[in-house]
């Protein structure tokens, strides 16, 4: 068997597997691996995402971007890949659910070192569209809201983010300042009765209430969540989002980099 | 809940069997213990046989939640460890297809691992379920599956992950605080950054303990010639030509604590062009750093501002001791040759005491200087000995300038050493050129004598007048500056008629 140095790290997962052995060969063969993601890359972000130390992350990202990935195609591509994986790998007991859930928070903190390492000049030359986000109370699973914020952040817009806050501050915030869309991402463990109250609040926040959103994987669920919940729109992804409310998209290349603001 | 005993009982075929093969009797009594394992020989591992109406005892004891269930994932029978009531629901469970009550996920790895088993494979690999009914109540199960009856039937045996759950709960709403402070840090670093970017001042920070470059803004990568990305991590001395790191530091944090305004001159390594340096040091997490000012030293490039350059040139580089104080006499700033004269090495040794702890005199010098320039605006050679840090004295001639037209009004001293001057005076008392003519006019009308003593007096008469009026009439502090005891100057005013000068 090969042995992946990086994988040579004082882990042990649940199941008594060697921390030494290559995780991903064992993955289930029937593992729908897309056509354009490279398995050894895979494997290495897999392996970063299993490590303790973030420096070592930080390494293999740094090497990733410096062997011509962009940060949009790791963002984007391979990272929910890899929580595919690991979401896999406690599928046949590779993994228990709170080493999943450590590496899930590891791939968050990696999406906002790839952030920084595509970060772009501060001054912008038009006004980017201004965005609320908003990930609900009880959502728990964050690293999808986490890689929509940098989407629409690599896309231009200067986004707000407000996590399961109290509804005072979302009321507060959407008074003070003016935002062109709030988007709301709901991973599908929210109940729909909670969607529909925070939907709601941003209605009576005021007289120019901006068009609101749904996303996340609550539409792999329910395609009419937006319908249900009295939201304007349900978008697969932030492009789609900004697209749908109207907005200027001040970075629609692919190599895009992350807005300051 | 208590073990269903006929459901594990199914159990005791397989071990009358081992019975037969070792010819052990359990009931039988006095006879030898045999392990579990049918041999009479202990070995790591082993457990003595254990009777069937115990063993229900010990699996409900041992594991939290334990279900036997048939190959095809019907409920036989629930054990649930007494000591862990809220599990008691789970006993409704026998007779119901186990599937009902796991989330669908989880009934999927269940049935992998029922197929895995009706296979014959073998599968040590713990499971974890997550059980859920009617999204009422959930909880996740880690379950080791065991084979127990001839009819395929099989034990799962639970460990409680709630506690787990819990962690990874807590562990979710931590990453979340987190990153809110993330979001908040995030707009703190762009508005760190639009002002390092839009200042017109050129800005790098300087790590103490490393001499290198912590970040600089593009203003200074500019002057210093070269891309704004490369500065952070070099060595700041590499920008400047002769100077080794340890040589730089050491000067700018010398300049730094003793005073913030005092520029360095150094010369840029790519163009060597001529740069000022105004370093200030401060802390941040423990670290120390620098923040260093540059500018072109180059007068055509900076602005026009001449005169400010000049006098800023003059503060820093003249022979007079120039210092600023507050209307009540504390030292804001001194240039070097104030050092100099009191013998201080630095700024900060003498900033915010008091002028009049420099004068041999004290408060009664500084209050003369101090009330005539607020009265008139200015004072003009004002004579007395400015007192060093090691008690030497040098006379010095001290004019006071009262710069009222700002907020905070602030007196500026210039101080000129007076002790080359005196030495060219001494003994006497200075007489100007009118005074030595009228004096010459006298001879030949008076007796040398005659005019010597009405000369004297003339000068002791203006000298009191003037400390009269220098201390604005008080007695205790003229008396003082003449070096007369407060008797003999009472004499002198009544001999010259000036005791009613004072109102007396």
């Amino acid at each position: 068997m090969r042995k992946d140095p990086i994988l040579a790290a004082p882990y042990t997962s649940s199941g008594g597997m060697s921390a030494f052995a290559p995780i991903l060969p064992d993955l289930p063969a029937d593992f729908d691996l897309p056509a354009h993601l490279d398995r050894a890359i895979l494997n290495r972000l897999i392996a970063a995402a299993l490590h303790p130390d973030r420096l070592e992350a930080e390494e293999v990202l740094v090497a990733c971007i410096s062997e011509g990935l962009t940060a949009d195609i790791l963002i984007d591509s391979y990272i929910p890949t890899v929580a595919r994986v690991l979401g896999e790998f406690w599928c046949v007991d590779t993994l228990g659910f709170a080493e999943v859930t450590i590496a899930v928070a590891r791939l968050q903190g990696h999406v906002r070192i790839l952030d920084q390492l595509s970060r772009r000049p501060i001054f912008e030359t038009m006004d980017p569209p201004a965005i609320l986000m908003v990930i609900p109370p009880n959502g728990y699973h964050t690293l999808g809201a986490m890689i929509a914020l940098s989407k629409f952040r690599r896309l231009g817009a200067s986004v707000r983010l407000i996590i399961a806050q109290n509804s005072e501050e979302l009321a507060e915030t959407l008074t003070e300042r003016s935002f062109d869309m709030v988007a709301i991402s709901a991973s599908g463990c929210e109940k729909l009765e909670l969607l529909r109250l925070l939907v709601e609040k941003v209605r009576k926040s005021g007289p120019n209430v901006p068009p609101i959103v749904i996303g996340g994987s609550i539409l792999e669920t329910d395609p009419e969540a937006h319908i249900h919940v009295g939201a304007d729109y349900a978008a697969a992804d932030p492009k789609e989002a900004m697209t749908l409310c109207g907005l200027m998209i001040p970075n629609s290349d692919a190599n895009s980099r992350v807005s300051e603001v | 809940m208590r073990p269903d005993d006929s459901k594990l009982r199914r159990e005791q075929p397989r071990q009358r069997g081992l019975e037969d093969e070792t010819g052990f009797d359990p009931s039988g009594p006095g006879t030898e213990t045999v392990t579990s394992r049918g041999t009479k020989y202990w070995n790591s591992g082993a457990i003595p046989l254990i009777a069937p109406d115990l063993l229900g005892d010990i699996i409900s004891m041992a594991s939290d939640l334990s279900i036997v269930i048939t190959p095809e994932g019907t409920v036989l029978s629930v054990l649930v460890n007494p000591a862990n009531t809220q599990f008691t629901p789970a006993g409704k469970w026998e007779g119901k297809d186990l599937r009902q009550f796991l989330t669908a996920e989880s009934a999927t790895k269940l049935d992998t691992k029922l197929a895995a088993f009706a296979e014959g494979a073998r599968h040590d690999e713990m499971v974890e379920l997550n059980h859920t009914e009617d999204t009422r109540w959930d909880f996740p199960i880690r379950y080791s599956f065991h084979a127990i009856g001839p009819d395929g039937s099989l034990l799962m045996l639970g460990r409680d992950l709630r506690p787990v759950a819990e962690m990874q709960q807590q562990l979710v709403k931590a990453q979340l605080a987190l990153e809110r402070d993330y979001e908040v840090q995030r707009e703190f670093d762009t508005r760190y950054r639009v002002l390092m970017e839009t200042s017109r001042e050129a800005l790098v920070f300087v790590a103490v303990a490393t001499g290198r470059v912590v970040d600089a803004n593009s203003a200074a990568a500019q002057i210093l010639g070269t891309a704004q990305g490369s500065l952070p991590g070099t060595a700041f001395a590499g920008e400047f030509e002769g100077k080794r790191r340890g040589e730089l530091l050491e000067m700018l944090t010398n300049a730094a604590i003793s005073d913030g305004d005092r520029p360095l001159q150094l010369h840029t390594k790519r163009g060597r062009k001529p740069v000022r340096l105004m370093p200030r040091m401060f802390r941040a997490a423990g670290e120390r750093l620098l923040l260093c000012r540059l500018d072109l030293a180059e007068s055509g490039e900076s602005g026009g501002d001449a005169l400010g350059e000049n006098l800023s040139a003059l503060y820093q580089e003249g022979v007079d001791a120039i210092v600023f104080t507050d209307t009540h006499g504390s030292i804001t700033s001194a240039n070097e040759s104030f050092l100099n004269l009191v013998d201080s090495a630095h700024l900060s040794s003498v900033r915010g005491k008091s002028l009049g702890t420099f004068m041999s005199r004290g408060a009664v010098d500084l209050k003369v200087l101090i009330d005539n320039a607020a009265r008139s605006g200015q004072m003009r050679l004002y004579a007395t000995k400015l007192s060093g840090e090691y008690g030497g004295q040098v006379p010095v001639e001290i004019s006071a300038t009262y710069l009222n037209d700002r907020t905070n009004p602030v007196m500026v001293f210039v101080i000129r050493d007076a002790s080359r001057a005196e030495a060219l005076r001494a003994p006497g008392v200075g007489v100007s050129d009118g005074a030595v003519k009228s004096v010459m006019e006298l001879v030949g009308s008076a007796t040398l004598k005659d005019i010597v003593a009405e000369t004297t007096d003339v000068v002791e008469k203006m000298c009191i007048e003037t400390a009269v009026e220098l201390t604005r009439n008080n007695r205790v502090a003229a008396a003082e500056m003449l070096g007369l005891s407060r008797q003999s100057l009472y004499v002198k005013l009544r001999k010259y008629g000036l005791l009613k000068k004072g109102g007396e």
